[in-house]
């Protein structure tokens, strides 16, 4: 007879997928494998909870396992992502391919970076004009949600003209009437300036940016579609894009 | 169980009965099973092996007693396609794994999920998580703590600290 301790951790997952919010939460204090599965269920599992009946592509499941993570706000309850650079599509406009998927250990070796909730990190070495974005389901948010999107980033830009800003837009893939906005990257936010136009210091030691804005009123299913384009930028090392809702 | 009528198959690990192949498997306690490929491919891991060819002797399940694969073949059988006349029957079946207050109830479910695991069911893996998750619902933690049968590993400070921090969680 097996107990709930001998089961992997993604099957305790699965099971607080199930769950409410409320009961999430509780789980969590159960025990030290409970809060840690709790505290990062998969995107497979996530999406498991979103349609009961299950997805006729369970390989992609499986493999989906590394490509975003997402987990509860608390104490609102709605879910939370971040897409990982896997799952970020990356342009360049000089033709030549400079991003590249560092393995976690060895950017920490280079880069001295903070931890990270991915086993990789994107990084753009050259300083040419460049997009980067991610794209993910409104299904998987929730509904009658305000949610702002964030480009999370490491500190220390090798090279940063100020004179470039970056040019970011949230909305509907698809759809003309997207947010366009214009931030900086260049330098940490200071107190006084709360427009979201310079990056934020986050408890984990990472940048973010705020690329936009999205309600998710849930009766339209869509692809929310987040860039960001720029240039003049060296060494720039991504962690992901991640989506949380917007604090009243 | 079935091992002695199979014992023949188990030689040879690649059989038909007509025109479908049947696929032999070992439990971890050594009981055989013979299942139709077909069926058997509902577990994602067996459609591996078979799409790389490598279904074609015994196939041992692991961490899965004879009596747990049972179910699990019992399942299979369940969900074939065409197997059961119409969905309202088959959510009848399948509620028997709702009720799971009861100890040995729980203890198969918790065998199944490991099965469903191990052998990458979907479907049964969605169907057991959300019994357990159904069973919880509403419990407190200790209820919970009791419901699994674990106990705290958290030291006094971390446990105060995680309360706090899911506040609102424990509010009525």
């Amino acid at each position: 007879m097996s107990g709930m301790l001998e089961l992997p951790e993604d099957c305790i997952a699965a099971v607080i997928s199930f769950t409410t919010p409320r009961d999430a939460c509780r789980l969590a204090c159960v025990s030290t494998i409970f809060r840690s599965a709790a505290d990062s269920i998969s995107f497979g599992t996530a999406s498991c909870i979103r349609s009961r009946t299950l997805d006729q592509s369970p390989v992609l499941r499986r493999s989906a396992t590394s490509i975003a993570s997402f987990w509860l706000d608390r104490p609102s309850g709605k879910i939370c992502y971040m897409i990982s650079p896997r799952e970020l599509y990356s342009v360049c406009y000089d033709c030549t391919e400079l991003w590249q998927i560092y393995p976690i250990d060895i950017a920490h070796y280079h880069f001295s970076i903070p931890d990270c909730r991915f086993p990789g990190v994107l990084i753009r070495f050259d300083v040419i004009s460049f997009e980067v974005g991610g794209k993910i389901s409104t299904s998987l948010l929730s509904p009658m949600t305000t949610y702002t999107a964030y480009l999370v980033f490491a500190e220390g830009l090798i090279f940063c003209r100020d004179d470039a800003p970056a040019k970011v837009a949230v909305g509907l893939a698809r759809s003309t009437n997207g947010l366009n906005r214009t931030i900086y990257l260049h330098r940490v936010h200071l107190d006084g300036d709360d427009d979201g136009f310079f990056p934020k210091r986050r408890a984990d030691g990472w940048l973010e940016s705020e690329l936009g804005e999205f309600f998710n009123g849930g009766d339209e299913e869509g692809e929310l579609s987040m860039t960001m384009k720029t240039c003049w930028k060296e060494n720039l090392l991504i962690q992901g894009i991640e989506i949380r809702p917007k604090k009243e | 169980m079935s091992t002695a009528a199979t014992a023949d198959a188990s030689s040879s690990g690649d059989t038909t009965e007509g025109s479908v192949r049947l696929l032999t498997l070992q439990s971890e306690d050594g009981e055989v099973f013979e299942v139709k490929e077909t069926i058997a491919t509902q577990s994602v891991t067996i459609k591996g092996m078979v799409d790389d060819d490598c279904a074609t002797s015994t196939i041992p399940v692991c961490n899965v007693t004879g009596r747990t694969l049972a179910m699990v073949i019992e399942w299979w059988n369940k969900h074939e396609i065409g197997a059961v006349s119409n969905e309202k029957e088959l959510k009848e079946w399948e509620s028997q794994f709702d009720t799971i207050d009861d100890k040995s109830d729980r203890d198969d479910v918790y065998d199944l999920l490991m099965a469903a695991n191990y052998l990458n069911i979907p479907t049964l893996l969605d169907c057991c998580t959300s019994a357990v998750a159904e069973a919880i619902k509403g419990k407190s933690t200790d209820e919970m703590r009791e419901f699994f049968d674990i106990k705290s590993d958290f030291d006094e400070k971390e446990e105060d600290a995680l309360r706090k921090e899911n506040q609102w969680a424990f509010e009525n």
